[in-house]
């Protein structure tokens, strides 16, 4: 038993590796730029030059702008301006489904912002993977999962873990590959297994429905106050009541949640009798999320409920969900969950590449061809398909029609040509042609974010550029081992 | 900031200096496994100490000790591209 089961967990690491390898590192990747959702949000916006917005005036318009233009909206959700993100972002409907939009914070308009999701997008394909519900979620949970898996089997695989900790030897082909695989898995490994089981716990529902499905049946609006006490729901009157003003109440849920202040909130039945505004507090000094929250009559202003999270179980929960997203990061660590991020993301990379290596030294299967080629398509397709999100955001005339989902879909298509492109031809070919091209496309994301007046685009001119030199370099050494395959 | 920032990439690069593989990378004759060893336990009293420290200095002791573990990370990625490159020199030059 003791003999076998070290080949065991390598057989394990490797095929739980190749099945889901592609899914994690889009997952993985995504992930990595939603650390920066806000910001990526705000570069996608060049319209906006202020660097700052006071929250209660922002609300207050997006609140006189929701009335005009949404009144007809079952609720409203705002998340108000913060130092990162200095735009009040509102989801509300109308007759063609869910509209999600950046409103000035001046005007309280989303009038002259174009229509974008941002960095939105990256955090919604993270655990959504842009399939309806519940199917992307549960396919993100299953990877989650298998992460956890797959980096557990490759501790116990991994022969010298302590010796080869900080070796990296570069020009040796496989020995190369499997050095950076060991090299990226061991050193951030602390953070690869919690960024694993928290994204795990993040969609526990799904991978796990049985206890709530027995506990509530089919009562979910028992499950729901439960798990929200301060929520307040209250059935649409028909009797047409304005809302009270939206600034005093913001400013007494600001005194009551303290130095985190006011994250979001929203209404229920605006224009109704029975409208409830639900605020939630910051989480800025404090790893858990959604700890506060007060619910106000939203016709009278007065508190109808308030809750201030303790249970334990709740709160571990919530650590667990804060530690994944990070909301409580101050700048530096959020630096190093992006490196760290990057650094999964790699580590995917490398372990889907040594698969194929290990078994194309011979005669390669059609299979293994297959999954070769296409391994070209997502390590660096994936990032070229990316770039082309912030491209297309740039190049896409301002003004027209279903703008947001069109730079959505330039993200799929750019993808399905790449992958397709890559299937058809040999890896040793597509190699250093789709490298360059990632190479050109983020060095065109760092040219288009000019002037770089703001620091945004500055950073992400610098972040993109140096992305831009890392594939030009991985694109000149594979064109080398093109012309000369022992190198 | 910097000086804590620095501590820490040093601690690291003496962990690495006595290591298994990478103290030949350093050393020209290797050390001792004896050698090594005591090397070792220095560097972990070292990164200790600086963890300590990082923990001490910051409001808020969980945000530190995430940012302490994300650094160590970044740190040991930089050490390891810096033991590739010295390998990779020429004899001659190092």
């Amino acid at each position: 038993m003791k003999r076998n089961f070290r080949p065991a967990m390598t057989w394990l690491h490797d095929w739980s590796g190749i099945i889901t390898g592609w899914l994690i590192f889009a997952i993985a990747l995504s992930g990595t730029l939603s650390v920066f959702r806000p910001e990526i949000t705000v570069w996608m916006h060049p319209e906006l030059t202020r660097e700052t917005a006071d929250p209660i005036p922002a609300a207050e318009a997006a609140i006189t702008w929701l009335s005009t233009h949404a009144p007809h909206s079952p609720d409203w959700y705002l998340d108000v301006p913060t130092p990162r993100a200095p735009f009040t972002l509102a989801l509300w409907s109308d007759k063609n489904g869910y509209v999600f939009r950046p409103l000035d914070p001046l005007t309280g308009s989303p009038d002259a912002l174009r229509d974008t999701h941002g960095g939105e997008f990256f955090y919604r394909f993270h655990f959504e993977l842009q399939l309806p519900y519940p199917w992307g979620r549960l396919l993100a949970a299953i990877a989650a999962m298998a992460l956890v898996l797959t980096l557990l089997t490759g501790i116990v695989a991994h022969r010298r873990f302590f010796a080869d900790f900080f070796t990296f030897r570069p020009g040796k082909g496989q020995r190369s590959w499997l050095d950076a695989h060991n090299l990226l898995g061991v050193i951030a490994l602390p953070f690869h297994l919690m960024i694993a089981f928290t994204g795990a716990v993040t969609l526990s529902t799904l991978l796990l429905p049985w206890g709530a499905q027995t506990l509530y049946k089919s009562d979910l609006t028992t499950a729901q106050h439960e798990l929200h006490p301060a929520a307040i729901e209250r059935p649409v009157t028909g009797k047409a009541t304005p809302l009270a003003p939206i600034g005093p109440i913001l400013r007494t849920a600001e005194q009551h949640f303290g130095k985190t202040g006011i994250l979001s909130f929203y209404i229920e039945n605006p224009g109704d009798q029975a409208a409830v505004i639900t605020v939630t507090a910051g989480n800025t000094d404090s790893i858990g999320i959604t700890s506060h929250v007060i619910s106000f009559d939203g016709t009278t202003g007065t508190i109808l409920a308030e809750h201030t999270e303790h249970r334990p179980v709740i709160t571990t929960f919530n650590v667990l969900y804060g530690l994944h997203v990070a909301r409580f990061a101050p700048g530096i660590t959020r630096w190093l969950y992006f490196l760290s991020g990057l650094m999964l993301t790699a580590l995917t990379g490398t372990g889907l590449r040594l698969w194929t290596i290990s078994r194309t030294r011979n005669t390669p299967r059609l299979s293994t061809t297959l999954v070769d080629r296409l391994n070209v398509g997502f390590i660096a397709g994936t990032p070229t398909a990316f770039a082309s999100y912030f491209l297309a955001n740039r190049l896409l005339p301002v003004s027209l029609a279903d703008r947001a989902t069109l730079e959505i879909r330039t993200v799929f298509l750019t993808w399905a040509a790449l992958l397709l492109f890559a299937a058809l031809r040999p890896a040793t070919k597509t190699w250093p042609e789709l490298l360059s091209l990632a190479a050109i496309t983020c060095a065109a994301v760092a040219l288009i974010s000019a002037p770089w007046h703001r620091s945004v685009d500055a950073t992400t001119a610098l972040t993109a550029f140096i992305f831009a030199a890392a594939f030009a370099a991985a694109a000149r050494r594979a064109a080398l081992k093109k012309r000369h395959p022992t190198t | 900031m910097m000086i804590l920032a620095l501590a820490g990439f040093l601690a690291v690069l003496l962990l690495a200096s006595a290591s298994e593989r990478e103290n030949a990378t350093f050393h020209s004759p290797p050390l001792l496994p004896r050698q090594r060893h005591r090397r070792r336990i220095l560097a972990l009293a070292v990164l200790a100490t600086h963890c300590a420290l990082t923990l001490h200095e910051s409001q808020n002791p969980a945000f530190a000790l995430i940012t302490w573990i994300g650094q160590f990370s970044v740190n040991a990625l930089l050490v390891a591209l810096l033991c590739t490159a010295i390998r990779q020199k020429p004899a001659r030059l190092r």
